[in-house]
């Protein structure tokens, strides 16, 4: 019996059980949603549930794959670690704080905190300047000790 | 693709079940997928700091929403369709005065430090997206669906959390609707993955050590052995980076994330939080710190603070009217005591006034269960509020005058605010100008 589900379904009955339990909840938080939300909004909520799904697999993903594919031929001089990760970090910090940086909310942040957006661009790229002066003197130090007959 | 291809019935039939049978090719292919790093034992090691981050931020997630008494209704109660979803409230607690504080900003922090790990994990399991056939079984539909879930649910709450605590609201929906039922999503989907994943992330950790791992440069770095889910590559590049340096890679955006926001929610360290939006510094006098809504944004006539205003008190046995003059000559308490938003930020300083539980005596209202905060604000989603009995009870609940020792400015609240130990930032309603005890929204 359990084994014929199992040819049917492609797993073990648990699995649907467990599946059936998580979109038992979801569908449960969606009527919820309803409840206090009108037709705009729920689709407003579910296309951005969509869109940052697609956003990352879709393009960001495929994106940084073929930047750094384009950064390969530097692990011929052994440089490629020492651009991708300080490139990474600074990507990953613009990522975070996107809004702070591109100023995207400096109405906002003045009105509510009494403050300006305009120190963080400078920061980022400060921070980023220093991760890659960073990276470019310990691969110089690399290549001397490299050089260097021990 | 030929005109002649496409007509002739077999060529198109041919064709067809090319594509069903071996995919559309690019990355459907899984020989597109190259990096010798991608397999089971690095995406378990990435699920298991996950699963343990990622229930820290349910629990104080769903600690946080029990800390603004959503039961009170009003302002409090941000998500009114809840239902079912909030049925582990209860009232929350006025000590340790740091709770809320520290639940937030570990909340926060967290977050934050944990989106280099999911995307990480995204990474790493990203041929999985373009598997082909899409569904081999009911059973791989379902659980495809499933994960659809859990990085919708997922992503959604890192960018509207993200952007929230840097006031980027573009999405169109209040920020709580969104985290909260985003939230309930993800708490599904991540349930039912760690229920069906579990033993797999056991056995692919078991695979090898992890000591032993840590010890591999990247010319010894081969690619896993083939698995069943088929996450390794079966036509893997030589390694550019040892496990070990991606795992350096991802600990280290998580601590640099960390150590840079670290300083929003601790004093001393507010200069060190560079890109954060609280690490900026208002200067060095007794009125100079974090401000969430500034008198400006409140469109109160200057005049309703100066000499014209006066607190309403009502209770059960009437309404007693106070100038500022006479507030002051009550007894006054002074408690340092941390304002900490819901954005992860916090600070702490020394609030002087009258003790909450007086102002109620004063009305007859010290035993009711609640107290219903109007402020002078005009509009605004927090321009009334209500306390819990407990919080009006609690010696350490304050309408504070002074700050530091010198009236409040007004972007702090002057003439009075609210101060409740252990409480979201936002239910210190400022510029008061009547409490009613009993009353609720």
């Amino acid at each position: 019996m359990s084994s014929r589900f199992a040819r049917r379904y492609g797993a073990h009955p648990g699995h649907l059980v467990v599946l059936l339990l998580c979109f038992a909840l979801t569908g449960f938080t969606v009527w919820r949603l309803s409840v206090e939300a009108d037709l705009p909004v729920m689709v407003r909520i579910g296309v951005w549930f969509v869109a940052v799904a697609v956003v990352w697999d879709l393009v960001l993903g495929p994106l940084l794959a073929l930047a750094d594919r384009l950064l390969r031929p530097l692990a011929r001089v052994g440089a490629l670690n020492h651009v991708r990760v300080p490139a990474m970090a600074s990507a990953l910090l613009l990522l975070v704080w996107a809004p702070a940086v591109l100023q995207r909310s400096e109405g906002q942040f003045r009105t509510k905190a009494g403050l300006g957006q305009d120190v963080f661009l400078g920061r980022w790229l400060t921070i980023t300047a220093v991760l890659f002066a960073v990276s470019a003197l310990l691969y110089g130090v690399g290549r001397l000790r490299a050089r260097r007959p021990a | 693709m030929t005109a002649t291809a496409d007509t002739s019935p077999t060529g198109l039939r041919g064709r067809v079940e090319h594509v069903v049978r071996h995919g559309p090719g690019g990355p459907f292919r899984e020989r597109s997928w190259r990096s010798p790093l991608r397999g089971p034992w690095l995406t378990s090691v990435l699920a298991l700091v996950l699963l343990v981050g990622l229930l820290v931020l349910i629990v104080t997630g769903l600690l946080s929403y029990a800390a603004y008494d959503p039961r009170l209704g009003g302002s409090n109660e941000q998500t009114p369709g809840r239902g079912a979803l909030a049925f582990f409230l209860f009232t929350w607690p006025t000590s340790p005065a740091w709770l809320y504080r520290v639940n937030q900003g570990t909340h926060v922090l967290l977050g934050i430090a944990l989106v280099p790990v999911v995307l990480a994990k995204l990474w790493s399991v990203a041929p999985k997206l373009f598997e082909w056939p899409p569904v081999a079984s009911p059973a791989k539909a379902l659980e495809r669906l499933s994960i659809l879930l859990i990085v919708g649910s997922i992503l959604l709450l890192m960018v509207t959390g993200v952007m929230n605590v840097q006031y980027d609201y573009a999405w169109g929906f209040s920020f709580y609707t969104g985290h909260f039922y985003a939230a309930w999503v993800f708490i599904a989907a991540f349930a039912a993955h760690v229920g069906l994943k579990l033993p797999v992330m056991v056995r692919s950790l078991r695979s090898r050590s992890f000591v032993a791992e840590m010890r591999v440069s990247t010319k010894d770095t081969v690619a896993e052995p083939r698995d069943a889910d088929h996450l390794v590559s079966p036509d893997p590049l030589p390694a550019t980076m040892s496990r070990r340096g991606a795992l350096a890679v991802v600990g280290g955006g998580s601590l640099g994330l960390l150590a840079l926001s670290v300083g929003q929610s601790v004093d001393p360290l507010r200069p060190t939080a560079l890109l954060s939006p609280r690490g900026q510094s208002y200067g060095d006098g007794p009125n100079d710190f974090q401000v969430n809504t500034t008198f400006g944004e409140t469109r109160i006539e200057p005049a309703e603070t100066g000499s014209a205003w006066r607190l309403t008190l009502v209770g059960p046995s009437g309404t007693v009217v106070l100038r500022r003059d006479e507030l002051l000559s009550m007894a006054m308490v002074s408690e340092e005591l941390p304002i900490a938003c819901v954005e992860g930020w916090s600070t702490s300083q020394r609030w002087t006034g009258v003790r909450l539980r007086e102002l109620a005596a004063l009305v007859g209202g010290a035993d009711e269960e609640s107290v219903f905060v109007e402020s002078l604000q005009k509009g605004g989603a927090f321009s009334t509020h209500t306390l819990s009995g407990r919080q009006v009870r609690a010696a350490r609940t304050l309408l504070a005058l002074k700050v530091n020792g010198v009236d409040l400015s007004l972007d702090h609240g002057f003439p009075a605010r609210i101060i409740v130990p252990a409480a979201p930032g936002v239910r210190n309603t400022k510029w008061v100008r009547t409490l009613v005890f009993g009353g609720s929204a």
